[in-house]
This record gives C-alpha cells, sequence and structure tokens, in this order.
C-alpha cells in the first residue's frame, strides 16, 4: 500500500461525499417537475409525449406502472434480440459482422434490458456499430431510466398519503432519461474523447507493427458507448476488455472519471430520497450506511491486492523502481493495485459491472469481497436506482425486527409496516439468492455447466458463483476464465438476469403501492428513530446478516476454501 | 427464442398476479396493531 493509493481513495470519496446534495437536489427537483432546466428542456418533453401519446398528468397505480415498465422492457429485449439477428443487413457495419447466433443474442438482449450488461462476447469482434449504438447504447440509457423509476415510485410510495397512485412510469423513465443519464453522458463522453477515446464510423485500423506482423485495431464509436455505460449502471464495454482497454480507458484520469461515472446517479439518489420525503437526515443515515459498507469492502481489498509478497502464490510483489508492488496479475500499470481495487469495489458495489482488471486473478480474499458486495444484493450504492430500492427493503425488514424486539408494530416514515409490506420484501429479497444458489447447484453438477469452467477446485466454484452472482444481482462483470458462451450458460445466465431484476422489481412496486395508499401515523415515544446512528447500525447488521449470511455456505466452498488452502 | 421470451414473460405476469393475491386489496386504514389504534 502506499499514501499515493490512500489519497487517491480518499480523493474518491470527497468528490462523491460532494456530489450527493447538489445532484440529489437536482433529482428530486426534476421528478417534481420543478428544475430550471426542464423549464427550458420542457418543449421537448412535451413534444415526444404528443408523439407518443401520453397524457403526463395522468398518474398510474402500481399494478399499470408495473405492467408499462414490463411491456417496456419486453420490447426492448425484443428490439434488441432482433438488431443482433439481422446486423449483417444493417448500416454502419464496416467490419461486416454477421448475424449473432440465437442463443447468445437473447443472452445479450435480457443483459442489456435488464441492466445487467454481462458479456458473452466481445464487442468488438461480435457487434457493427449500429448495433452497438441502436441496441446496447439504447438499451444502457433505458435500463438505467427504468431503475430509477422504480426508486422514485417507491420514495413516492413513502412520501404519499391515501394515494391510489404512485406516478407515472413514462413521465419517470423519460426524466430520468432526458434530464439525467443523457446530459450527464454528452458532457463525459466529450471528456473521454479528450483522454483519448475513439468516437468514430470508420472502419478498423490495420497497421504493421515493427515486427513485421499485421496488426488491426478495432475502434468505433465508443466515448458514447462508454458514458452511458457508466452513468447508466449498465457496464457492457465496447471492447471485450472493458475499462482495461486503452480506448475504453486510457489513462488514470479518465479510470478516476469512470469511478465517479459509477456512482455518479446511485449514491446522490439517497438524498434525492431524504428530499421527497421531507426529512434529508433519512437520506443521510442510507449513504452512511453504504459508505461504511463500502470502506469496509474497499480497505480489505486494497490490503489484499497490495500486499508486499504472497510466496504461496508464487508472486513477487515488492515494491521496486520497476514495478509497483502488489499482485498485479490481470492488472494494467497505468491503474496499478490502489485504483484497480478501487474500480473493482465500486463496480461490485454498485452493480455496473464494468472492469479495469481481472477479478480472477485477484486474491481470494478480494474475490470474497466482491462476490459480497454483489450478494449483498446491490444495497452498496448499487445501480441507478436499484441501489436505493434495495437498501429501502433492507430497512423495511431492519423496522421489522426492530419492532418484533421492542413489541410494537414496526413504522418507518411514518408508515406503518404491515404483514403485506413484509411478504413482499422477503420475496424481492429471497429471489435472488434463490436463483444464485439454485442455479450454481445445478451448473456445479451438470456436464454442460463444468465445461465451461477453466479451473478445477475452489477457484472454479467461485468462476462459477460468481458468474451466477453477477447475472442475478444485475451487475455482469465477469470473473474470468469461464467460457460462457455455450448454450447452457447463455441460456441459464439470461433466466437469472430476468429473474434477478423482475422478479425483485414487481414486489418493490407493490410495496409503492401498498404504502402509498396507508394513511401517515405521527412518531410517538415506541417509534423507532430511523436518522441516526442507531438505526444505521441496525441496517448494516440487517444488510449483512440477512444479504451476506444467506451466501456463506457457498462462499466457504469457493473463495474461502481457495484462501486457507493457499496459507 | 421468441417462444422462450414469451413464456418468460408470461411467467411475469404469473409472479405479478401472485404479488397480488398475497396481499389483496391496498389498505386505506392500518390493520389492528399490536399497540392497537393511536
Amino acid at each position: 500500500m502506499s499514501w499515493q493509493g490512500w489519497l487517491q481513495i480518499a480523493l474518491f470519496a470527497a468528490l462523491i461525499t460532494a456530489l450527493i446534495r447538489p445532484v440529489g437536489g437536482y433529482m428530486a427537483r426534476v421528478f417534481d417537475g420543478q428544475s430550471a432546466v426542464q423549464r427550458v428542456i420542457a418543449p421537448l418533453e412535451n413534444l415526444i409525449y404528443r408523439i407518443a401519446g401520453i397524457d403526463p398528468a395522468q398518474e398510474q397505480s402500481w399494478i399499470m406502472y408495473a405492467l408499462a415498465l414490463l411491456w417496456f422492457n419486453l420490447f426492448g429485449i425484443v428490439a434488441l434480440y432482433g438488431l443482433q439477428r439481422i446486423q449483417q443487413m444493417l448500416p454502419f457495419n464496416p467490419q461486416h459482422m454477421q448475424a449473432v447466433e440465437p442463443a447468445l443474442a437473447l443472452n445479450t438482449a435480457v443483459s442489456f434490458a435488464t441492466n445487467t450488461s454481462w458479456q458473452s462476447y466481445g464487442g468488438e469482434s461480435t457487434l457493427g456499430n449500429f448495433a452497438q449504438m441502436a441496441g446496447i447504447t439504447v438499451q444502457s440509457f433505458l435500463s438505467g431510466a427504468t431503475g430509477i423509476a422504480v426508486a422514485i415510485a417507491l420514495v413516492r410510495g413513502f412520501a404519499r398519503r391515501l394515494s391510489r397512485t404512485v406516478g407515472n412510469f413514462w413521465v419517470d423513465m423519460l426524466r430520468a432519461t432526458l434530464y439525467v443519464l443523457l446530459p450527464v453522458s454528452i458532457v463525459a463522453a466529450l471528456f473521454l474523447v479528450w483522454q483519448g477515446v475513439p468516437q468514430t464510423f470508420g472502419p478498423f485500423i490495420a497497421i504493421h507493427t515493427p515486427e513485421r506482423a499485421r496488426q488491426v485495431i478495432a475502434i468505433g464509436p465508443v466515448a458514447s458507448q462508454e458514458a452511458i455505460k457508466l452513468v447508466s449502471g449498465n457496464g457492457g464495454g465496447f471492447f471485450n476488455a472493458n475499462s482495461a482497454h486503452p480506448f475504453e480507458n486510457p489513462t488514470a484520469l479518465s479510470g478516476m472519471l469512470e469511478m465517479l461515472l459509477i456512482f455518479f446517479v446511485g449514491a446522490p439518489l439517497t438524498n434525492t430520497f431524504g428530499r421527497m420525503i421531507g426529512d434529508e437526515r433519512q437520506g443521510w443515515v442510507l449513504y452512511t450506511v453504504m459508505a461504511v459498507m463500502f470502506a469496509f469492502g474497499l480497505a480489505t481489498v486494497y490490503m489484499a491486492e497490495a500486499a508486499p509478497t504472497s510466496p504461496s502464490f508464487g508472486i513477487d510483489g515488492m515494491q521496486s523502481a520497476l514495478q509497483s508492488g502488489g499482485n498485479m496479475e490481470g492488472k494494467e500499470v497505468r491503474f496499478g493495485p490502489a485504483q484497480s481495487s478501487l474500480f473493482a469495489t465500486v463496480t461490485t458495489a454498485s452493480s455496473d459491472g464494468a472492469v479495469d482488471a481481472m477479478h480472477d486473478s485477484f486474491m481470494p480474499l478480494s474475490g470474497l469481497i466482491l462476490m459480497g458486495n454483489m450478494m449483498l444484493d446491490e444495497v452498496i450504492v448499487g445501480g441507478p436506482g436499484s441501489g436505493l430500492f434495495g437498501m429501502l427493503l433492507f430497512a423495511i425488514v431492519a423496522v421489522f425486527i426492530a419492532g418484533l424486539m421492542i413489541g410494537r408494530t414496526p413504522e418507518y416514515l411514518g408508515k406503518k409496516i404491515e404483514s403485506d409490506e413484509v411478504k413482499m420484501t422477503m420475496l424481492a429479497l429471497l429471489c435472488v439468492p434463490a436463483c444464485i444458489l439454485g442455479m450454481a447447484a445445478v451448473a456445479a453438477v451438470l456436464p454442460q455447466g463444468i465445461a465451461g469452467l477453466s479451473t478445477a477446485g475452489p477457484h472454479g466454484f467461485s468462476e462459477l458463483l460468481y458468474d451466477y452472482t453477477s447475472a442475478a444481482a444485475t451487475n455482469g462483470s465477469a470473473f474470468a476464465g469461464l467460457n460462457a458462451n455455450t448454450p447452457f450458460w447463455n441460456l441459464t445466465l439470461a433466466a437469472a438476469m430476468f429473474l434477478g431484476r423482475f422478479a425483485v422489481i414487481v414486489p418493490v412496486l407493490r410495496i409503492a403501492g401498498l404504502l402509498a395508499a396507508k394513511r401517515s401515523v405521527p412518531p410517538s415515544a415506541g417509534t423507532l428513530p430511523t436518522h441516526g446512528l442507531q438505526f444505521a447500525s441496525l441496517l448494516i447488521g440487517t444488510s449483512v446478516i440477512v444479504g451476506g449470511l444467506t451466501f456463506f455456505p457457498a462462499l466457504v466452498l469457493g473463495p474461502v476454501a481457495e484462501l486457507f488452502a493457499a496459507h | 427464442m421468441l417462444a422462450l421470451l414469451a413464456t418468460a414473460f408470461a411467467l411475469v405476469l404469473g409472479y405479478v398476479y401472485l404479488c397480488l393475491s398475497l396481499t389483496g386489496p391496498d389498505k386505506r386504514t392500518t390493520e389492528p396493531t399490536i399497540d392497537g389504534p393511536r
């Protein structure tokens, strides 16, 4: 470890924390329809409503909101599937990429429409520019906006009293795209172009190396896809190597920007939540919980990756004039252990899934943390929206447990938490672990599952467990070392992504509907305060016990066994 | 593949129905609670 590494981490933490209030406040105004920017762009927004035949003043019940969301996302999956299947006939395909085979096309379509961005393909060798732009990039915007819309609907559930509606999905989705994701992506894309990321419709460039070998250098409209890949929490790269590729992430400065973009919407949404319910302190509690869990994970990963020597792994990790020290296998020299550890923790805590280093090459303890981040169900910042609603689910469980302990009916933000809300919360929280553990168990015994692994033993099991975790938690990062482009892996991972997204969103919207219909109860002597450290501690405990311990037996077979086997 | 997608979506609609049937109609007043009405 170095002081420069810790300084870099401290700078990242300071910048993100500084963004919480301005960005959170801006988003609260956008979804209330009161932003100054909105007044300027309102003609465009209204034009889109007129073309689409939407009345923005007409609100929806939770079920209409959910059905609009489901139909919209189904259309996204079908459209992206179709684009890949006919891409050889589409324009902007200078490399003449052929149609993607059906199982891979389905996996990719589900992956990007669910905000997962799992990639069983290499972008530069599979997709033409049109499929990348009109398919991958568009779905990155729309799936990110979908997550934000769900979170806003749930927040309205807490904020409203005796209401039959939770908002209008089309309005929320459009505003999230138009006022949040699009402006940030445009600025970020220009910044990335300045740093050296290509943005062109030109064909790949063929050069001759000094050894007279022919090398083809892939280029394309990378910067525009890169920006939304990070802001939307999607994470699917233009290139197979993702943010480790020098054309996706050329410098340490672009690396810092990319990490900030990953948290840019998710972290400030806690403040948006606080403002919309009329008590910013509630938002700060959620952010504090996220920050504490993030700091613990990051410190562990950085210490494991920067440890000077690991003789049992045959690594010479001593810092010298020739190397930066620590475990450099699978890491880019321009990032080093500090930024790679930070990026890996950010990307797994956030559900983004972009990578600037190969997680398969991280130390077992780091692999354990990275998997644990995802297994906590996207609550440490999470994806845009999904982190907030995931954390609010744990908050409901926390007040429920506290209610049982003190013998009073649980309340959260003035709403009584009753059996219906708890049923839906448990449904949402249990479907992801059931999906991960069930599918990993099946893949671990079927020859089709084992055939994709590159390694046997605990590390092989870690590869398998990581990839189902990544899919069901809609993260999308890969542990590497697994050949997932087979019908078995493509279809089972697509199922995991589909369930991990929609089997959570539907109960969340049901909770929004139930809460919005309730009256508010004033706080009393029996009310558990939810704006202080006591509740923050309870929430951390609940998240770790309910979210983390569910996976403990599986983790023991993978990274924990690998860790102990090495010593 | 499209048939597979249609099946998946039918399952999700069934899941929406499950959520509805598990919870019943929205309650505009709270249920009787452990600590009684306020």
